[in-house]
């Protein structure tokens, strides 16, 4: 029905538009391919190994 | 698309083959309980989709395992439903949905496998179906609010909404973390375990507690609590220093031996593999053939010799003219000083290969101190690893006071032991280094000299292995060792921390250590948790449209077609709108839908527990219908089964305006399924323009139901509106000729009724010739003059007839045809 809702890279835009800590976002912008949560999750290990070696 | 025809064999209630053709507006099917009605809906669901709604929500899978099959059809018969669709004015397609073993199905169009239906892109996939069934709608009414809400968000097409959610909410729950960042949470934990057991840090533990937000002030804390332990005036940056020795002046004082018993972890750079290659270089045969052809020319040394001699001679030949000898004065022969000069340049040659082969021996002397050089570094190393455990021997009996305890014997006794085994092995170790080490030494004399053999480089390659294999062994009993004596030494620093009284500044001289790491694995840790607050935006976000599209548009949608629906008459009780609850915050309870109602303008508790079963059943088919119409469904047309269950005559009566609106007004082809025959009577009287397909199953047998196409409209009706049209002045010639192809199509009607009346025969009115009729009428007993009449209709009410020559349409000859209808008639007290 709604085309705005159907739409899965409007909708993450719009999501991302919502989301205010940029590690959230830098998150939600790996959010693709065909296992998203996995995607995802490989985005976090880089966050947090960079955290370990104070990289950010 | 629209549907065409419809082919039925074996599946569900049809065991034989069954054709339905389908008009473009409206085709109604009325059929008794259990006569296959509901099996024609299932057989077009199926087509379309592989599955049924009925199988797929069947709360036991296994009861419905093998259904789609008819029981009285071989398992080895074809089973299929066939369709055709109209997809444009001149463009049909043909597909075949047939089913396989293991209620797997295969779609051909029209002959080929297909994987999916023609037509169909990734966006009608998921599209509304156009299937309007009464368990449908209580399944979706009557499930629980958050299965309301999965429902409705594959209806409404915000599926890809609520995965988006459920995606992020699965990674934000319990994320997926890299083993690193594991193990440092866990040294960091300790750490944190470790201040909390100290009174004297209580303060440092509670900011500590307080995670990343307080790091700065845990920081001041954890140097102020330090300043006070250490002498005064000590800087900042040499808090360390001086709380290692506050610790170890203290700890000498009731310990005196030499503590460090761990192992160093494995650095070396120089592995065993790494000099058992280079060994295999240096000590290689093609080595020990270069140093035995060099033993033969050992005698380079005379060959330089009579080189200058002969230098000399050539140069004193040279100078004289008389050719005579200075030594013997002896005439020379010119013949003698070629050969002298021959001579020479041969022992040239021979120079150059002895200089090669000195230079050769060089550089084995060089690979074979590199060698030894090498070797003896990895043996260091291997012996400074445990240089300190060793040391720790004569400790061993003060060690064994201090872990005296039952449950301190272990690490005593992992510490005694690893101090014998480790002392053996590196005994045996530097003695056989020192062995190898002093045959190198002999070879390199030997080499120098040009009398190496060759065969003690073979020999030395066998000894150096042996060594380079006790060094692995070495490395690996090191290794064995490490995590064990860690353990011991931890227990044993602690064990002298607590007779020093120094637990606290051990723990701080930790704090002081890993605050870098603490300080990091603080960061991870809240942008672990900040996931949460990730996951909560994600639900209200994802809720904020879910409740757009529901209570606004969807709301809209379904309040106009279940008003509709509702008579004048209804007290104002009814549905008034979709909305997501919230909880006392504000924010949205997480994936639920509730349905409202309202009782004169009071506000129920819910639509689902307040509203009667006629109420809720025609909010279902608005539903139904407002999801199927916002869809983006290839499928223009809709069935609908048994719609009317609990609604009253009122309530019918407006959901037949309702399918007109469908048909007329939004176009769609409209298959309207039902029991109740008197209502599908009303149906077709009150929308007669559709003209469409109308078909009684008049019978049901194993091999399926018996399927009669009827009229649309009565013959009553049809001829009461051609006698009125050809009175009226407007009558145009064109309209004149379609009423009398209409009078040929009431024919038709009362010799069926006829038929099935005297005869008890059914008749099919479709392509109904003279000859039938007149076959029927004789048989009916109908009196000869009535019966030439009857048939005498057929000479200019066949279309084809219009076109011949000399026809013209006759206002007083349809007048005559419709009386006779009406004689016919009478004569059968149709």
């Amino acid at each position: 029905m709604p085309e705005d809702a159907t739409n899965k890279r409007q909708v993450l835009d719009e999501l991302d538009a919502a989301l205010e800590d940029p590690i959230h976002r830098r998150l939600l912008q790996s959010f693709i391919g065909d296992d998203p949560v996995a995607s995802m999750e490989e985005e976090l290990k880089k966050i947090l190994l960079e955290a370990l070696a104070d990289e950010t | 698309m629209r549907l065409s025809s419809l082919r039925i064999k074996g599946f569900r209630g049809f065991a034989d083959e069954r054709v339905l053709d389908f008009s473009p507006t409206i085709t109604v099917m009325y059929a008794p309980n259990s006569y296959g009605k509901t099996s024609v809906s299932e057989a077009l669901e199926w087509l379309l989709y592989g599955t049924t709604w009925r199988v797929d929500h069947g709360i036991t899978r296994d009861e419905y395992k093998g259904s789609f099959r008819n029981c009285h059809v071989a398992s080895d018969s074809e089973c299929f439903v066939e369709a055709t669709m109209k997809v444009t004015d001149d463009s049909f397609v043909r597909v075949k949905r047939v089913l396989q073993e293991n209620e797997t199905s295969q779609l051909l169009w029209p002959d080929d496998p297909i994987p999916s239906w023609p037509y169909m892109t990734v966006d009608t996939v998921g599209a509304g179906r156009p299937f309007i069934t009464q368990h449908a709608l209580k399944g979706l009414l009557l499930s629980s609010p958050s299965d309301r809400f999965t429902g409705f968000s594959r209806l409404l097409g915000f599926d890809q909404l609520q995965l988006i959610q459920e995606s992020i909410v699965r990674f934000c729950t319990k994320p997926s973390l890299p083993s690193r960042v594991l193990e440092a949470r866990t040294q960091v934990q300790a750490l944190l375990d470790a201040v909390a057991k100290q009174p004297s840090l209580s303060a440092l533990s509670r900011l500590l507690q307080k995670g990343e937000g307080k790091l700065a002030l845990s920081k001041e804390a954890l140097e102020g609590t330090c300043l006070v332990r250490v002498p005064e005036g000590t800087q900042r940056d040499s808090l360390k220093p001086q709380l290692l020795r506050l610790r170890s002046e203290k700890v000498a004082k009731v310990f005196s031996g030499h503590v460090r018993i761990r192992v160093i972890a494995l650095s070396a750079l120089l592995t065993p593999s790494t000099l058992r290659e280079r060994a295999s270089h240096v000590l290689s045969s093609e080595v020990a053939e270069k140093l035995a052809a060099a033993r033969l020319l050992k005698d380079s040394e005379s060959i330089l010799a009579e080189d200058k001699f002969l230098e000399l001679g050539l140069m004193l030949l040279a100078g004289d003219q008389k050719r005579v000898c200075p030594f013997c004065h002896q005439q020379l022969d010119p013949e003698v000083a070629e050969q002298v000069r021959q001579r020479r340049a041969d022992l040239g040659t021979r120079s150059t290969i002895m200089s090669n082969l000195r230079q050769s021996n060089e550089g084995i002397v060089a690979a074979l101190g590199e060698m030894q050089h090498d070797l003896n570094a990895a043996v260091a190393g291997t012996t400074s690893r445990a240089a300190d455990l060793v040391k720790s021997e004569v400790s061993l009996p003060l060690l064994g006071t201090l872990l005296a305890s039952e449950s301190q014997a272990r690490f005593l006794k992992n510490i005694t032991d690893a101090v014998t085994g480790i002392r053996s092995m590196l005994d045996k170790l530097n003695a056989d280094c020192r062995e190898v080490e002093q045959e190198t030494q002999r070879i390199i004399g030997t080499v120098n000299n040009f009398i190496s053999s060759g065969q003690d480089i073979v020999r030395l390659k066998q000894r150096l292995d042996v060594v380079v294999d006790e060094l692995d062994e070495g490395s690996k009993l090191l290794s064995e060792w490490e995590p064990r004596l860690e353990e011991a030494e931890q227990m044993l620093s602690h064990e002298l921390d607590v007779r020093a009284q120094t637990e606290d500044v051990s723990v701080m001289i930790q704090c002081l250590d890993g605050w870098q790491l603490l300080s990091r694995v603080f960061r991870i840790n809240s942008i672990i948790d900040s996931l949460k607050a990730m996951k909560q935006a994600t639900v209200q976000f994802v809720s904020a449209k879910a409740e757009e599209i529901v209570s606004q548009r969807f709301t809209q949608d379904v309040q106009g077609w279940y008003l509709r629906i509702t008579t004048p008459a209804d007290p104002e009780v009814g549905f008034s709108g979709f909305c997501l609850p919230h909880n006392v915050d504000g924010s949205f309870k997480t994936n639920m839908i509730q349905v409202k109602a309202c009782s004169f303008g009071t506000e129920m508790r819910s639509a689902v527990s307040c509203l009667s079963e006629s109420k809720l059943n025609a909010l279902g088919l608005a539903m139904s219908i407002s999801t199927y119409l916002a869809s983006n469904s290839p499928f223009e047309f809709l069935v609908i089964d048994d719609p009317i269950q609990s609604l009253d005559s009122g309530h019918e009566t407006q959901f037949i305006e309702v399918i007109g609106s469908l048909s007329s007004e939004l176009g769609r082809q409209v298959i309207l399924l039902s029991h109740n025959l008197d209502w599908l009577r009303r149906v077709r009287d009150r929308i007669p323009s559709a003209d469409g397909a109308y078909y009684e199953f008049t019978g049901y047998t194993a091999s399926g139901p018996t399927i009669l196409e009827q009229s649309w409209c009565r013959w009553q009706q049809r001829l009461a509106v051609v006698e009125a049209s050809i009175h009226s002045d407007t009558c145009t010639t064109v309209l004149l000729q379609q009423l009398e192809g209409e009078v040929r199509v009431i024919v038709g009607l009362i010799v069926a009724a006829l038929s099935e009346k005297i005869r008890h025969q059914s008749m099919s009115t479709r392509n109904l010739g003279s000859n039938d009729v007149q076959k029927c009428l004789l048989e009916c007993g109908v009196p000869q003059g009535l019966r030439t009449r009857i048939v005498e209709t057929f000479a200019s009410t066949d279309p084809a007839h219009h076109d011949q020559q000399g026809y013209s349409p006759d206002r007083s000859r349809i007048r005559s045809y419709c009386n006779w209808c009406r004689e016919l008639a009478n004569w059968g007290h149709l």
